[in-house]
């Protein structure tokens, strides 16, 4: 029999899915939400054929299945729910075979009672949502014993997936919990007056050995539940800057459209730095192709302009390339190429002659190899310049893991 | 003799005579138009470059499937339909045809067109 599944391929695929006998808890943060997840996990087990059995303490069974079914995920009869919330609020429960209810709710111990008799049943995967709302109303201690009393079940095929929210709860119970479980997926919002962005990371995971795990961005689509997100990231600047030498200087695998010297539509590579994956794209330069510009810079997130620090006249371009690529006002990291060549300006006087403000930081950048420059190929430029560009610019978008 | 251009000019005007064909235009494949004969109102600077552009592309997408050569691209539309068939390495020769037209024919035609201007170009 196959393993239980995240339904989330980066997870399935770092963490070959939820073993048997395994707990996994997701800590979210209360700015973005977790039951998701939940979702995620219920619906891509229920239609493999997996008994899942689902522990219900923050909203009603109905309102929990038609939830789901605005991200398309039907519930069937895989799904057996233990509901402990109805008696809790004076709802008259739903009567279904598939529901099961917890007469009283406030009494800890028939909780815990009805859900282990239950679990010894036939199933692959228990989801409780949510178990923040058990350490409010019980304590912590209830929690740990909870989990204590899931991993030592008699069913040890059963994997659990608990969904918990981290209110403003004290480090040392939030760890005497994590250290209880077998795998903690954290998942965070990017925020910067708003939420930018949400991310997951897999924090530990005692099933996986040797493994780095990187954060992923996500979005939630209704319909669609959880789709991996990677943000886009704009290299532009007037003709013959670099922009291409330095996508190819930043991405191993990047790709460019180019002829007789120039890209003719975009470049594209995909950034690897620092555990943070970003799609790269480059600009042509050159005025005839201004009917690309924005679409390249469609839902970019962050831009490189790229300028050739020898050339004052560009600047003007440059600043026109923002405004076309719809891109003014993201955070911005200029480069300064070919910086080591002669009558190249100094940082300040560029900033002085670009006109974007004192905060706008400028990296030099330099080609590696001066001999080695061939006009119709990118350069490579030197690691430091670029990676220190690269940093500047993540830093601004406040991506933190 | 004749120079380079008018010798592609007069490619592209035998083009021209076949039916369906509204129009014709040899472009670098950097995107700078190099000889036409156009619709009129047409911005043949833009035209070129996105024409090269999206040669660029199409050629880039078939190679990462692993493709080892190319040849064109054709656009569609209810009113156009555009063919644009690379002229050697450093020229596209594009061809607007009427949508209606049985266009077997012009396609042959282009191909050789197409070859007769990457000899010209390549002199």
């Amino acid at each position: 029999m196959e393993d239980n599944v995240f339904g989330i391929a980066k997870l399935d695929g770092d963490l070959n899915g939820i073993p048997e006998n395994k707990i996994v808890i997701f800590a979210a943060s209360p700015s973005v939400g977790n039951e998701v997840f939940g979702y995620q996990i219920l619906y891509s087990n229920i239609i493999r054929n997996k008994k899942v059995l689902l522990l219900l303490n923050r909203s009603s069974p109905m309102a929990y299945i038609n939830d789901m079914k605005d991200y398309d995920f039907i519930a069937n009869n895989n799904l057996t729910i233990l509901d402990a919330y109805s008696n809790f609020t004076l709802i008259t429960p739903e009567k279904m075979d598939n529901i099961k209810v917890i007469q009283n709710p406030s009494d800890k111990d028939e909780i815990v009672r009805v859900l282990l008799e239950e679990m010894s049943k036939d199933y692959d995967i228990l989801i409780i949502d949510s178990l923040s709302i058990f350490a409010d109303s019980f304590g912590f201690d209830f929690v740990k014993s909870l989990i204590e009393k899931l991993s030592s079940t008699a069913n040890k095929k059963i994997s659990s997936a608990l969904m918990f929210t981290e209110w403003n709860y004290n480090e040392s119970d939030l760890n005497s919990i994590y250290s209880k479980v077998n795998a903690t997926i954290q998942i965070r919002g990017i925020e910067k007056r708003v939420i930018f962005g949400q991310y997951f990371a897999v924090i530990k995971c005692d099933w996986v050995k040797d493994k780095e795990f990187s954060s992923a961005l996500f979005k939630v689509l209704r319909p669609g539940g959880i789709k991996l997100y990677i943000p886009k990231i704009l290299v532009t600047g007037p003709t013959n800057a670099g922009k291409s030498s330095f996508i190819h200087s930043s991405c191993k695998n990047a790709v460019s459209v180019d002829r007789l010297g120039g890209t003719i539509a975009l470049d594209h590579g995909t950034l690897d730095f620092e555990g943070y994956i970003a799609d790269m794209f480059g600009t042509p330069g050159q005025e005839r192709f201004d009917p690309l510009l924005k679409m390249l810079g469609g839902e970019a997130i962050g831009v490189i302009l790229v300028v050739d620090a020898t050339d004052e006249k560009g600047f003007p371009r440059a600043i026109e390339m923002l405004r076309k690529t719809e891109t003014y006002g993201l955070p911005i990291v200029v480069v300064a190429n070919k910086y080591d060549l002669k009558g190249a300006l100094k940082v300040d006087e560029i900033k002085e002659r670009l006109h974007l403000g004192e905060s706008v930081p400028i990296v030099p950048t330099v080609a590696e190899d001066l001999s080695k420059i061939d006009p119709n190929e990118p350069t490579k430029l030197k690691d430091e310049g670029v990676r220190q560009a690269l940093s500047i610019l993540f830093g601004l978008l406040k991506v933190k893991v | 003799m004749a120079t380079k251009s008018e010798r592609m000019h007069e490619i592209l005007e035998k083009l021209g005579s076949i039916g369906g064909v509204k129009a014709s235009s040899v472009i670098s494949s950097d995107g700078i138009p190099m000889s036409d004969i156009m619709l009129s109102g047409v911005d043949s600077n833009t035209f070129a470059a996105m024409v090269a552009s999206m040669l660029g592309s199409a050629e880039t997408a078939l190679k990462s499937l692993g493709a080892k050569a190319f040849d064109k691209v054709i656009a569609e539309s209810s009113e156009v339909r555009v063919i644009a068939i690379k002229a050697g390495d450093n020229a596209i020769l594009s061809v607007m045809v009427d949508p209606n037209t049985n266009y077997g024919l012009i396609l042959l035609e282009a191909k050789k067109s197409a070859d007769a201007i990457a000899k010209i170009v390549n002199e």
